[in-house]
């Protein structure tokens, strides 16, 4: 039975010129089957390193130091064919612009299929048939035609749905997504949004969900945790640190939103915030 | 910027894989190189040992402690002729590169900002140039212009400026639909004060860089040319002639040996001092 | 209802292509002194390409854009025309709203340059705007009244940044901080209109709404009109007086704020209002419209 994702302590830091700069200070996150656990924070916070350096995704001059252990596996210790063996089998990761993560000279039945063949031994029609299975699960429903097609014949909203089909093709336990639906306008999001719930309530998938849209975090997440500064500051269930959150910063970020619990409803608290001097 | 990329050469590819920690004194050593070889091209002419013209010492001598680098078949300091030929290389090829990045950026400046017919018809005329192989129509030029170093020079500028007019034009199109220039026309810059105040600072630096990663190929173009008998002519103790003359003599090493490396240090050093230049010129890396 | 400061009549925008496509389709609508218009819809609804057109950057295919009763005229080679330099414009990316190789003051100079070159030797003639800018640069001493600033300092004291900064570069700033210098350089022009094409939605949630404050409040502070463009209507309706919803290169809703963010009418504008996300961690998902639902592009009447 899967435990999900585990990170301990993690740190990150950049090597330059001048010495290292410190991006990540020691992250504890846990992802439990079934569940979305959201990473919010600001630009700069470091959730998108989080996610990139638990799969061996981080740039080349970085250093990470901690474990994330994926069963009883430690993520950080794979390297080479038994970090490929694992990545994309057994955790995977969507990123947020569909139209630079998919190949755009593959076609979508292709990229699917080369995926699936990678890791599981399956014949080239199994694996087209996985594949057109895999698409119907993310609610592209055109079938087998939807396979010989390029993934600049669909919708952005589309695309990002096979790139989660793709990310789910080999019924990973765990996945990583990174922004999955900035990119979407919010009509396109919420059809997204619901999909993700859908699958990982079908799948028991454990999903780590990383976005700075706090209002997507409070549509999706079962549990928050809020980074600033390469820490996490707040880690609760949904609904605590949206209502009545712990830390001062969490605090601040609400308040500065519209339609938040203690944020902006009407342009009077806009008036106010900005007489309080709310900083950058 | 990313325009200026298929320019960036091999050498300077490899150079980036390396790490930066070794890469510091790699771009030091480069620099302190290529320094060397500019100062030698001031002073060069005034601290030799002999005259690089006068044929007094025994023919062939191989490289001793009175000839550094032994004698020619006329008996002249090769040393001498080596730290001689600089002044005319280097300062060929900087006049090179700076004549070429001038007519490539007016013509490239023109044809981005006119646009229309204008950009067609120059943008046609640089593909036409593009199309020859470099060496090859420089040959040809040169020999119809008749063998003298400045009509090297020319022949090389003919072959020379297009990459540039193709650089900044794209330059001057992608910033011309920069939100900022877009803000400076709507204060009411004229579209010459734009270009001046908004376009040309921004494609300076890329193009200063394309230029500085040029000299070392423009030293080995006007060598080239020489060693071909289609620029210096003897006795100017230019290193593609020394060369040139010393293929008929192979078994004195020290011949081609000599001028050879000189050409080596100089083109390997100005490429690194380019790519140091780039790293510098980097809006996002630059300091303040 | 004082006169409009700019209007676009009927405004149309053809995309070359095999068909063309309509990007903007006969839109109309006004811009009058000292009122925030809001312009939402989500991406390729035509909005950005109409923020182009009313400031003259492109020309539209149909119809015009009338200025203080004036058409507008597009960009040529020459200067803009001196007094369109009243329609001032903040862009999308805090990235590159600023020429990256010039000190900020220069740049906010520019836009003090470009009001006096329009305002010229102020007179009193020149209509109730002009009058009451006359009053202010009379008094360049008054800083912290409503006035208009009158120097580069005075000016980033105004958007809430260090006068010292004025001997930056670009890049040594936040991205709120460029939008914050970006609206301190386009409103030194002392625009009649200030256009925002999606000014703040690069920028962190949590300074989004303030910097949307902050350029609208400036805006009208000036007298001017401001047009402020973005795709988050919850931002918008806290900053604007009149709502406009564009779809598929029309207008199909135009109201009050208020009203339409309480009362949508449009089966569009009630989809997208449904579709955005509460941050009150009630995990609900936003309600879901069905893929490749269409509305009508008839304009919902209130």
């Amino acid at each position: 039975m899967s435990t999900g994702l585990r990170i301990e302590h993690l740190e990150v830091d950049i090597r330059h010129e001048e010495g290292t700069t410190p991006i990540l200070r020691g992250v504890d996150l846990a992802v439990a089957p079934g569940t979305v656990q959201g990473l919010a924070g600001e630009s700069g916070s470091g959730k998108t390193m989080t996610g990139l350096a638990a799969m061996g995704l981080h740039p080349s001059t970085a250093v990470r130091r901690g474990h994330v252990w994926l069963d009883d596996i430690d993520l950080l210790a794979c390297a080479g064919s038994r970090l490929d063996a694992i990545r994309g089998r057994r955790i995977a990761m969507v990123f947020q612009d569909p139209s630079t993560s998919l190949h755009p000279q593959l076609t979508v039945g292709a990229q699917l299929t080369d995926h699936v063949r990678h890791h599981l031994s399956l014949t080239r029609s199994q694996a087209r048939e996985r594949a057109a299975d895999g698409l119907a699960r993310v609610g592209i429903t055109q079938g087998v035609s939807a396979l010989s097609r390029y993934p600049h014949e669909f919708s952005g909203g589309q695309r990002q749905r096979i790139a989660i089909a793709i990310a789910l093709a080999c019924d990973p336990q765990v996945v990583i997504m990174d922004e999955p639906t900035t990119a979407l306008d919010v009509t396109v999001q919420a059809g997204v949004l619901a999909l993700v719930r859908d699958l990982v309530d079908s799948l028991d998938l454990a999903v780590l969900f990383i976005t700075h849209d706090l209002g997507v975090m409070s549509a999706i997440a079962d549990r928050v945790a809020v980074m600033r500064y390469g820490e996490v500051v707040e880690d609760g269930e949904c609904a605590q640190v949206f209502t009545a959150p712990r830390h001062e910063y969490t605090r601040s970020l609400l308040a500065s939103l519209p339609g938040a619990t203690g944020g902006l409803r009407t342009r009077d608290d806009l008036v106010r915030l900005a007489e309080e001097g709310g900083e950058e | 910027m990313d325009a200026a990329r298929p320019k960036r050469r091999l050498l300077s590819r490899v150079w980036r894989k390396i790490p930066p920690e070794i890469r510091m004194p790699v771009g030091a050593v480069a620099f302190v190189i290529a320094l060397a070889w500019v100062v030698l091209c001031v002073v060069g002419p005034s601290i030799v040992p002999y005259d690089p013209l006068a044929q007094t010492l025994p023919r062939f001598s191989p490289p001793s402690s009175t000839s550094w680098f032994g004698t020619d078949e006329l008996g002249r300091d090769l040393f001498s002729r080596v730290i001689a030929g600089a002044r005319i290389t280097i300062s060929l090829a900087l006049l090179l590169v700076t004549a070429s990045m001038l007519v490539g950026s007016i013509i490239g400046v023109v044809a981005g900002f006119f646009g229309r017919w204008v950009d067609e018809v120059l943008m046609r005329v640089t593909d036409v140039v593009l199309a020859f192989p470099t060496v090859i129509l420089a040959m040809v030029t040169a020999a119809a212009l008749g063998a003298s170093l400045f009509n090297a020079v020319l022949a090389a500028l003919i072959v020379s400026w297009p990459p540039y007019a193709r650089v900044v034009r794209s330059l001057v199109l992608s910033l011309r639909e920069a939100d900022f220039v877009s803000s400076g026309r709507l204060l009411g810059f004229s579209a010459v004060r734009s270009m001046r105040v908004d376009v040309l600072p921004n494609i300076a630096g890329p193009t200063l860089v394309m230029a500085s990663l040029d000299i070392g190929n423009a030293a080995l173009l006007l060598s080239g040319l020489s060693f071909l008998g289609l620029g210096a002519k003897p006795p100017t103790p230019e290193w593609g002639s020394m060369i040139s003359a010393a293929v008929v003599n192979f078994d004195k090493w020290w011949l081609g040996l000599f001028p050879g490396l000189a050409i080596l240090t100089v083109v390997i050093s100005f490429n690194f001092l380019g790519d140091a230049l780039r790293d510098a010129f980097d809006p996002e890396a630059g300091r303040v | 209802m004082s006169e409009p400061v700019l209007c676009a009549e009927d405004v149309v925008v053809d995309y070359p292509g095999h068909p063309p496509v309509r990007a903007v389709d006969h839109v109309s609508f006004e811009i009058h002194p000292g009122e925030v218009v809001g312009l939402v819809g989500e991406s390729g609804c035509g909005k950005s390409t109409m923020a182009r057109v009313l400031t003259g950057l492109l020309k539209p295919d149909g119809g015009r854009i009338v200025y203080r009763g004036r058409p507008v005229l597009p960009l040529g080679l020459g200067g803009r025309a001196k007094d369109s330099t009243g329609i001032q414009m903040v862009f999308q990316d805090p990235g590159s709203s600023l020429n990256p190789r010039r000190r900020i003051g220069p740049q906010i100079q520019d836009g003090l340059d470009a009001a006096r070159r329009r305002l010229g030797p102020l007179s009193a003639s020149d209509g109730p705007l002009a009058a009451e800018r006359v009053a202010d640069l009379a008094h360049p001493s008054r800083p912290d009244t409503g006035s208009r600033p009158t120097t580069v300092t005075q000016w980033l004291e105004r958007v809430g940044m260090d006068p010292k900064d004025a001997t930056r570069f670009p890049r040594s700033f936040s991205g709120g901080q460029r939008q914050r210098i970006a609206t301190a350089r386009a409103l030194a022009a002392a625009p009649d209109v200030l256009i925002g094409d999606e000014p703040i939605s690069s920028l962190d949630a949590s300074t989004q709404a303030l910097v949307a404050y902050v350029m609208s409040s400036l805006t009208v502070a000036q007298g001017a009109g401001m047009l402020f463009i973005s795709h988050d209507l919850s931002v918008v309706r806290l900053i604007a007086d009149t709502l406009l919803v564009m779809y598929q290169g029309r207008v199909v809703e135009r109201g009050p704020a208020d009203e339409i963010w309480a009362d949508p009418r449009h089966p569009y504008t009630q989809a997208l209002l449904r579709a955005i996300p509460t941050p009150d961690g009630a995990r609900r998902l936003p309600a879901v419209t069905p893929p490749g639902t269409t509305y009508p592009r008839e304009e919902a009447q209130r």
